[in-house]
């Protein structure tokens, strides 16, 4: 068993008592829900390939619901729909893939209301995870990367990370209400690159990371004993091996994202299917290839592993 | 190069039932394609590229080494399960300058649907599905192989919708657009950006700063800046031509916050248009500079538009065609002007279009071709390719004098990507700077050097203090400057508010407009000082945005008596009108009280007050109807206002009703709606009146059907005996009404009632209200269906119940249509149409099929095509314009579309079903949905508001389109009616027409009270400005000629000459002469202004402002010819006049 030094450190600033430990099971469905900082990281692949490294006995499958814009009142997800459809949106598709642990990554888009947005967060995260419940299983809570200090893009740097601290508070208070485990990327992001190291090249704009970002971040990942053989593989990471696990995790998401993100839901499931439903069928026929993606992970991952 | 499947093997696929179905897959050689080309005179056409050097264009822009970048995509429209998405990114290069592509590079591919691109900051901005990504190689000139997210979160709900039209803005931002159906919701450093609806975004790479331009339209792809910068777009899919674009603005299908007005193209009832160009430079004639070029990609035509100024805003003519074609796989969709000063027009080259209506694995999808076409001016040199890639800094900033758009922007983007360190100090010392004696491009330069400067340094402190600049357009590009640059411009406030008061209605547009950014309370109060000068219909517009952009920051301050409008009750009544909001009520309250408003304004608040105000406010506005200022109509209006926020806001009754008892005795059409607030407010005074009127046979249909509604509002037990006791002993028509207001509280009595009347009633129309009335109601239809269950009914009243259903598209028919069938004993339902039948029916559209006598169907009165269709803007708005349906669809889709109307339907015409909490049912489509109501256009092209709070249920539903419409039909006419859709928009003589005819009429139908009335009077008061005749519409055939065969006569007295009188309007916003042409004079008299005009075939007269009737008396005696009018411009004249379309 691993323990995530990071978990660690932020439960057990808010629970005193017993920490809520993290580890994956043989056969869990992890199922990541949050905003652009998840649905980036589905193109790169870093953190989730970082998880194998930790895990690298254990079977585990992952699906990234990340979607840009996105908080804990499903706002991105809403479509031609009320905002409130959004919300049961996020929550029937994180249910029915029926997960056994949930990553949720929100914060960062709420924080620009500030101070003032505080309680509706609050209020949101709380009735995000009620909802939750029915899948009975192990949530995750992530408190957002810092805004970073890069000139033009964030000149009000400061002030940003100000608001984005009492955000990350009331995710650390709600994870320690619930006993729920915390990974804080805004500790580490601050301690580790925050103090002006957090350059341009790990941030597309000083908000979100870009490939070199989640590469940097996925150490976050790893439990202490593997990170100096991760640390390695991260410095080479076009270490063949590692790359080809990498690059099925990305080749994997990109089939999954065509099976929930479909384009021309308008004509496949919308109003207008009656015009075009027929070719729906379609868009379960990249069922298979996922499940096909998973096997290829799988064997990779035994390669790597022997 | 590959060839398609030959036509001859499709032929033998199975039948799909597809729109488009004949589609041909012709022969792909581009030889063949030009030849069908008929070009503008004194132009030509050349291939400049062509497949195999790209495949499937869809936009294109060139870098400033003159290379085309082309994005294009043969995934489209949607990825396959197993395929990888592998669309490119191309470089087309003339690298040996013959006027010919000869090089095509691959920069980037593995993309899924790339709908846009755009070269800079060293590799290129492509939107790629739900990103906005940046490309660049890192060997030059090589294949992309570094990406940056720059942005994610757009919608794709929609693959021809999903962002595209890429350009870069004269002040170096990339603007891009997004479709109807997308919803986005991008993160930035500055917070999240959401857009639920079609839009032109903005977004500036250095600083990640992404707003929305503007906002609306239905799928625009095309979007243009003219030499100046003001900016323009086309709609892909709406009907208005070229649309002025007014920062922040809101145009046809927009959401947002103040969504409930918006701002219209500039020429209703065009076609679709993608794509758009402004014509600049040398190798263009003199008379084409400034003219857009966009593309009617359904009826294979490139358009050309001229503008002129009107008021703040322009006037747009289409002008004859830079290219027609028959070629059924033309499909112009961009067009850009390229380095060396020809036109560059992008042919996505497939016979097939859309992906909505037609299967997206259609095998005669074209995959494998494209085409760049290259028109040039005979006889005139080409521009010398410039060279700016290598230029010094020096030779780039003398490239800003260049006549060409092309040159000067491309130099522009050299140069800010150069960067402030090297551009300044040469820029500082420039010798551009300067004006020589002679200098009529100082000005332009000008505005060219600040542009630069804000894009590579900053906003110019200068800006705000310049005066050299004298012309209107440059000094609107400075406001702009300076509105864009506030927040780093320390005086721009009052830069801006001088600026609202220049002599100028553009200058002061971009004021207003620059002001609301300024997010201040004294922001607005600058702003209306633009009330102070001539206001036109677009700086009204302006306006009203500004003001309840501003209202966060503005109401706050006026509550506390901070902020006076200078005491101007003109200002204030404008400003609060605008806002409309409860928070106005006291204010408004004030103002009326002051006295101060002048007489002409009052109305106008007071319908305000209706809208906003509480009890008191409503007894006000009551009180106020029997004002003498004003005139009957006004006062209807403001009970109709009164009773409608009793309805929508359910505001209670204030403690004194007297006048609205009174009001219910008038004989006027106030009372109507009186009566119906009697009952909202259950005024016990007026309750024997409205029960004398329902009961009286003498009363009119309208006054006893608004007593009955007036009644069962009342709701209680007394009201509900009365209307049952009428439906049992009124006369047959009151019986009726009586049932039909029943229907509304109490289906189930009213069922039993409908059954006993209907058992014995005579076979009318009256009982189409009946039905009706079930049909309104949740679960009315299925009451109904109860009630007549074990009932005989005569057939033909049953027939009439079946034609209720139908008409009643979209309604849920609960079992009634089978009940009636069986009361009625009539046989069997027609069975839908099958494939095979379809397929039929093609066949007969192409073998026997006559357009012309297809028209005629079109026309019969008993069809009511025309209620509910537009061609070329005049017609019904409730189904789409037809104006070039034929160039897109396919006979198959038409017939379909005419015996199934449900399997496909047009987006936007999507009809909703709507239930409210009292289970009233209303469908239509969705017009707008603001300040808490959802507006829907019903079949019958009404406007409906239902308040969102009262929905309780709300889906899609069907076609408005009644099933079965065209039963009547023989087999033969009903080819000849889809041969006369299939040929509109076709090149011949259905194709749409550049000229402005006049289509809309009206006409005095020989009614006995029309005959009446000219016998009281005369008939030349038909064309008096307050006409008393009762108008019906009349259409032109859709070549322009209004029949004269199809004009009621009218003889007034028995010995007088028969004659016909009709009219049109003119929309005038700037007066003076203009001419009209008619297809000869004879029989004709023409009166503007109730004034007869000496009527020639070229007849000039002036024009006032405003909405001005035109009438027409025809001398049956003298005229034998049908009657064509064009609105033509007369050289030299002030005026602005737009034809009036619509219903």
């Amino acid at each position: 068993m691993f323990l995530l030094p990071a978990v660690v450190a932020a439960a057990s600033l808010v629970a005193a008592d017993a920490p809520p430990k993290f580890e994956l099971k043989d056969g869990d469905r992890i199922v990541w829900i949050g905003n652009t900082l998840v649905e980036r990281e589905q193109r790169y692949g870093y953190w989730e390939t970082a998880l194998h490294a930790a895990y690298p006995k254990t079977n585990f499958t992952l699906r990234n619901l990340g979607w840009s814009g996105d908080t804990v009142f499903g706002d991105a997800r809403a479509g031609f729909d009320t905002p409130e459809k959004g919300f049961e949106r996020l929550v029937s598709l994180t249910l029915e893939l029926k997960p056994t642990v949930i990553f949720v990554s929100y914060g960062q888009n709420e924080s620009f209301d500030g101070e003032a947005g505080l309680p509706r967060f609050e209020k949101g995260l709380n009735r995000l995870l009620d909802a939750l419940r029915p899948a009975n299983a192990r949530v995750v809570l992530f408190t957002p990367v810092r805004f970073d200090a890069v000139k033009p893009f964030t000149p009000h740097h400061e002030r940003l990370n100000a608001d984005l601290a009492r955000y990350c508070d009331v995710l650390r208070g709600t994870a320690a209400a619930r006993g729920l485990p915390v990974f804080d990327l805004f500790g580490m992001s601050g301690k580790t690159f925050g103090q002006g190291n957090w350059n341009a090249v790990l941030t597309e704009n000083g908000v979100h990371m870009a490939e070199s970002g989640y590469l940097k971040t996925s150490l976050f990942f790893t439990p202490e004993k593997l990170s100096r053989t991760w640390q390695q593989v991260c410095d080479e990471s076009d270490q063949p091996a590692v790359k080809t696990l990498r690059d099925a995790i990305v080749a994997k998401n990109e089939l999954f994202f065509h099976r929930w993100r479909p384009q021309n839901e308008t004509y496949l499931f919308g109003f207008r299917k009656h015009e075009q439903g027929k070719n729906a069928t379609e868009v379960a026929e990249f069922d298979p290839l996922v499940k096909k993606a998973e096997d290829e992970i799988d064997r990779i991952k035994k390669t790597l592993t022997k | 190069m590959r060839y398609p499947l030959p036509a001859l093997l499709l032929a033998l696929l199975p039948g799909v039932t597809t729109a488009q179905n004949d589609a041909k897959v012709p022969d792909p050689d581009p030889e063949l394609e030009r030849k069908t080309f008929v070009v503008a005179p004194g132009f030509e056409v050349s291939l400049w590229a062509a497949d195999p050097l790209l495949a499937k264009p869809i936009q294109m822009n060139w870098d400033p080494q003159g290379r085309l970048w082309v994005a294009t995509s043969e995934t489209y429209p949607q990825i396959k399960p197993g395929e990888k998405a592998n669309d490119k990114i191309v470089v087309l290069e003339d690298t040996d300058g013959d006027g010919k592509a000869d090089k095509t590079t691959v920069f980037a591919d593995g993309l899924l649907i790339p709908t846009g691109v755009e070269p800079g900051d060293g590799g290129a901005y492509v939107a790629n599905s739900t990103e906005l990504v940046h490309l660049s190689a890192s060997k030059p000139g090589g294949k992309a192989d570094r990406r940056r997210v720059l942005l994610s979160g757009f919608g794709t709900e929609d693959t021809h919708h999903i962002i595209h039209t890429f350009r870069w803005g004269p002040d170096c931002a990339l603007y891009f657009t997004q479709s109807i159906y997308i919803h986005s919701h991008i993160e930035t450093p500055h917070g999240v950006k959401r857009l639920n609806a079609g839009g032109i975004w903005r977004f500036k790479p250095e600083t990640a700063e992404l707003d929305v331009f503007a906002r609306g339209w239905v799928n625009s792809w095309g979007h243009a800046f003219d030499k100046w910068g003001q900016s323009f777009a086309t709609d892909g899919a709406g009907g208005e031509g070229i649309n002025h674009v007014v920062p922040g603005g809101y145009y046809m299908t927009s959401v947002g916050p103040h969504a409930g007005r918006i701002l219209h193209g500039l020429n209703p009832g065009s076609p679709k248009h993608c794509g758009l160009e402004v014509v600049s430079g040398r190798h263009f004639p003199p008379d084409w500079q400034g003219d857009l070029i966009t593309n009617d990609f359904r009826g294979h035509r490139v358009c050309r538009f001229k503008l002129s100024d009107d008021g703040s805003s322009y006037q747009s003519r289409e002008m004859p065609e830079v290219i027609k074609s028959t070629h059924p796989a033309f499909r112009p969709i961009d067009v850009k002007m390229g380095p060396d000063g020809a036109l560059y027009i992008a042919d996505w080259y497939n016979p097939i279009i859309q992906h909505g209506e037609v299967d997206f694995r259609d095998p005669r999808r074209d995959k494998t071709h494209g085409r760049i076409w290259r028109v040039t001016a005979k006889g005139r040199p080409l521009v010398e390719r410039p060279k700016l890639v290598g230029a010094t800094v020096p030779e780039l900033l003398e490239h800003l004098k260049a006549p060409e758009d092309w040159t000067r922007q491309q130099a522009k983007r050299v140069l800010k990507e150069r960067g402030e360190k090297e551009v300044l100090p040469e820029l500082l010392k420039w010798e551009g700077l300067g004006r020589a004696a002679d200098d009529p491009g100082f000005e332009h330069r000008v505005v060219e050097v600040l542009r630069l400067y804000g894009a590579v340094v900053k906003p110019h402190p200068m800006l705000t203090t310049f005066r050299e600049v004298g012309t209107p357009p440059a000094k609107a590009a400075l406001v702009r400057m300076i509105a864009d640059g506030a927040d780093r411009l320390p005086d721009a406030a009052d830069a801006l508010s001088r600026a609202v008061e220049d002599t100028h209605p553009r200058v002061r547009l971009e004021a207003v407009r620059g002001l609301a950014g300024l997010r201040a309370p004294a922001a607005v109060e600058a702003a209306l000082k633009a009330l102070d000068r001539p206001m036109d219909r677009t700086l009204d517009y302006a306006l009203w945005l500004t003001v309840r952009e501003l209202a966060p920051y503005w109401m706050p301050e006026f509550k506390a008596g901070k902020l006076t409008f200078g005491g101007d009750p003109k200002k204030l009544a404008f400003a609060l009108n605008a806002v409309g909001s409860a928070e106005a009520v006291g204010p408004v309250v004030k103002l009326i009280e002051s006295g101060a408003v002048p007489p002409e304004n009052r109305h106008g608040l007071y319908l305000l007050l209706a809208r906003i105000g509480g009890p008191d406010e409503l007894a006000r506005t009551l009180n106020y109807t029997g004002d003498a200022q004003l005139n009957a109509a006004q006062a209807v209006e403001l009970v109709r206002a009164v009773e409608d926020a009793v309805r929508t806001r359910k505001v209670p009754a204030p403690k004194n009703t007297d006048r609205v008892r009174f009001l219910t005795t008038g004989s006027g059409p106030g009372a109507g709606p009186a009566m119906r607030l009697a009952g909202l407010w259950k005024v016990e005074e007026a309750r024997k009146n409205l029960e004398a009127v329902a009961a009286d046979g003498k009363e009119s249909a309208d006054r006893r059907a608004a007593a009955l509604e007036g009644l069962t509002l009342f709701g209680d037990a007394k009201a509900k005996g009365v209307v049952v006791g009428l439906c049992d002993t009124a006369d047959p028509p009151g019986r009726r009404l009586a049932v039909v207001a029943l229907a509304a509280t109490d289906p189930s009595v009213a069922a039993a009632k409908a059954a006993e009347l209907m058992a014995s009633a005579e076979p009318n129309d009256g009982l189409l209200d009946v039905y009706a009335a079930f049909l309104a109601r949740k679960g009315g239809a299925a009451t109904l269906a109860k009630a007549l269950a074990d009932k005989k009914l005569p057939a033909d009243v049953a027939k009439l119940g079946l034609r209720a259903v139908r008409s009643a598209a979209g309604a849920d028919p609960g079992g009634l249509p089978e009940a009636l069938t069986k009361a009625g004993g009539l046989g069997a339902a027609k069975a839908e149409a099958t494939p095979e039948e379809v397929k039929a029916r093609v066949a007969d559209v192409l073998a026997t099929g006559d357009p012309a006598r297809g028209e005629a169907v079109f026309r019969r009165k008993e069809l009511q095509c025309l209620a509910c269709h537009a061609i070329g803007g005049a017609g019904g708005q409730v189904g789409p314009d037809l104006t070039s349906i034929g160039a897109s669809a396919q006979p198959d889709y038409l017939v379909e579309s005419l015996l199934l109307p449900d399997k496909q339907i047009k987006e936007g015409y999507h009809a909703l079903r709507v239930v409210t909490a009292d289970d009233k049912v209303v469908i239509g489509v969705k017009v707008r949905e603001a300040d808490g109501k959802l507006v829907l256009r019903t079949a019958e092209d009404k406007e409906v508001a239902v308040p969102t709070a009262d929905i309780a249920e709300q889906g899609q539903t069907k076609s408005l389109m009644p099933a079965e419409l065209t039963d009547p039909l023989t087999r033969g006419e009903f080819a000849d009616l889809v041969r006369f859709l299939s040929e509109l928009g076709k090149a011949g003589g259905y194709a749409p027409s550049t000229a402005r005819v006049v289509r809309r009429w009206q006409v005095i139908e020989p009614t006995r009270e029309n005959v009446h009335l000219a016998q009281r009077t005369r008939l030349a008061a038909a064309a008096d400005p307050t006409t008393p005749f009762v108008w019906s519409p009349q259409y032109a055939r859709a070549t322009g000629e209004l029949p004269l065969g199809e004009l009621p006569r009218l003889v007034v007295w028995n010995d007088t000459a028969p004659l016909s009188v009709v009219r049109f309007h003119l929309d005038v916003t700037a007066a003076g002469k203009v001419r009209l042409k008619f297809n000869g004079a004879d029989g004709l008299t023409l009166y503007a202004a109730g004034r007869p005009v000496e009527t020639t075939a070229l007849t000039v007269f002036e024009v006032e402002r405003g909405l001005q009737p035109l009438t027409l008396v025809i001398d049956r005696t003298k005229r034998t010819d049908d009657v064509r009018v064009e609105l033509e411009d007369v050289p030299d004249s002030p005026a602005r006049a737009a034809v009036v379309g619509g219903k």
